[in-house]
């Protein structure tokens, strides 16, 4: 679309005698910087609120894969009974082998003094 | 050797890390054309609560504007968000206020520059808003057509349209007036 060259004198007599503004209230300024700082606060702290929350996520992440990962590689022995059960069975076939291996009933309290008492 | 004065991205940059003295900077820069664009567009009423409110959702907007885009156009598009939104909350049925009659002048008179004014307010409030805007940004403020149509999120084709008839209706308005143009 072209114009007419009539556009331009528009244009111009526009320019020429646009109304102007009124000024500005002299505390227009400090007013704004005032809201601006206000706002600032409440803008940098949800941004560190974000952070945290990110952070924190992260951290569950990790905890929750690390938890996982030693779930899946930690040896299986999680309780005394199982500790005692393979100290018992390793001791017993280091000793005699494993055709010489005795039933112990590692759940009593004294279950060691059999071992003690078996003989060589 | 004193600086420079800043380029708006690294203003934005500053604002961006939490320095209001930065946006002071952009503030000064910009409230001009701001406040004239608004005045076009709004009147003179709330004049100063607008710009207020021009430049507080650009502050607030800062962390999601695109360092791509021109922080000018992007802050006139907010200017332009706060007129439609005040039309909006005025409603569109209330009418402009009556400006007052003031019979055409001499040349010689000071009144002269006075009763153009007037004209031309009176000729730019009879436009729609939209046809206004066009003419504003784009006859008043110098701006392309291209960051016209950018600024109003219409395509270019529309800001030529309403470009044309924008003029015509102004320039049949002040012929009616007795400006010979």
């Amino acid at each position: 679309m072209t114009f007419p060259p009539d556009d331009d004198r528009l244009v111009e007599f526009l320019r020429r005698h646009r109304p102007e503004p009124p000024p500005a209230a002299p505390e227009l300024e400090s007013q704004l910087m005032a809201t601006v700082a206000q706002s600032q606060r409440q803008w940098v702290r949800p941004q560190r609120r974000r952070w945290t929350a990110r952070a924190l996520a992260a951290a569950l992440v990790l905890a929750g894969g690390a938890g996982v990962v030693w779930r899946l590689t930690a040896p299986r022995l999680q309780t005394a009974a199982g500790v005692d059960e393979f100290v018992a069975d390793t001791w017993y076939a280091s000793a005699y082998g494993d055709e010489a291996r005795l039933p112990l009933d590692t759940t009593q309290s004294d279950w060691l003094v059999s071992v003690y008492a078996t003989p060589y | 050797m004193p600086a420079g004065p800043r380029s708006d991205a690294e203003l934005i940059k500053q604002c961006l890390q939490g320095q209001t003295a930065a946006f002071r900077e952009l503030y000064r820069h910009y409230q001009g054309p701001v406040r004239s664009t608004l005045f076009q567009l709004c009147g003179g009423e709330e004049l100063d609560d607008l710009v207020q409110e021009v430049f507080l959702r650009a502050w607030k907007g800062l962390p999601k504007f695109r360092q791509s885009a021109q922080f000018s156009t992007w802050l006139y598009r907010i200017a332009w968000n706060v007129a439609t939104d005040r039309r909006r909350t005025l409603g569109q049925a209330r009418s402009q206020p009556p400006l007052p009659s003031v019979d055409p002048p001499g040349e010689a008179s000071p009144l002269h520059q006075l009763h153009y004014e007037d004209l031309v307010q009176r000729g730019l409030q009879a436009l729609s808003l939209d046809h206004r805007a066009v003419l504003v940004l784009h006859d008043l403020e110098d701006l392309p057509q291209q960051e016209v149509a950018s600024i109003l999120n219409v395509p270019v084709g529309t800001v030529k349209s309403r470009l044309h008839h924008a003029r015509a209706a102004l320039r049949q308005s002040l012929q009616q007036e007795g400006v010979q143009l």
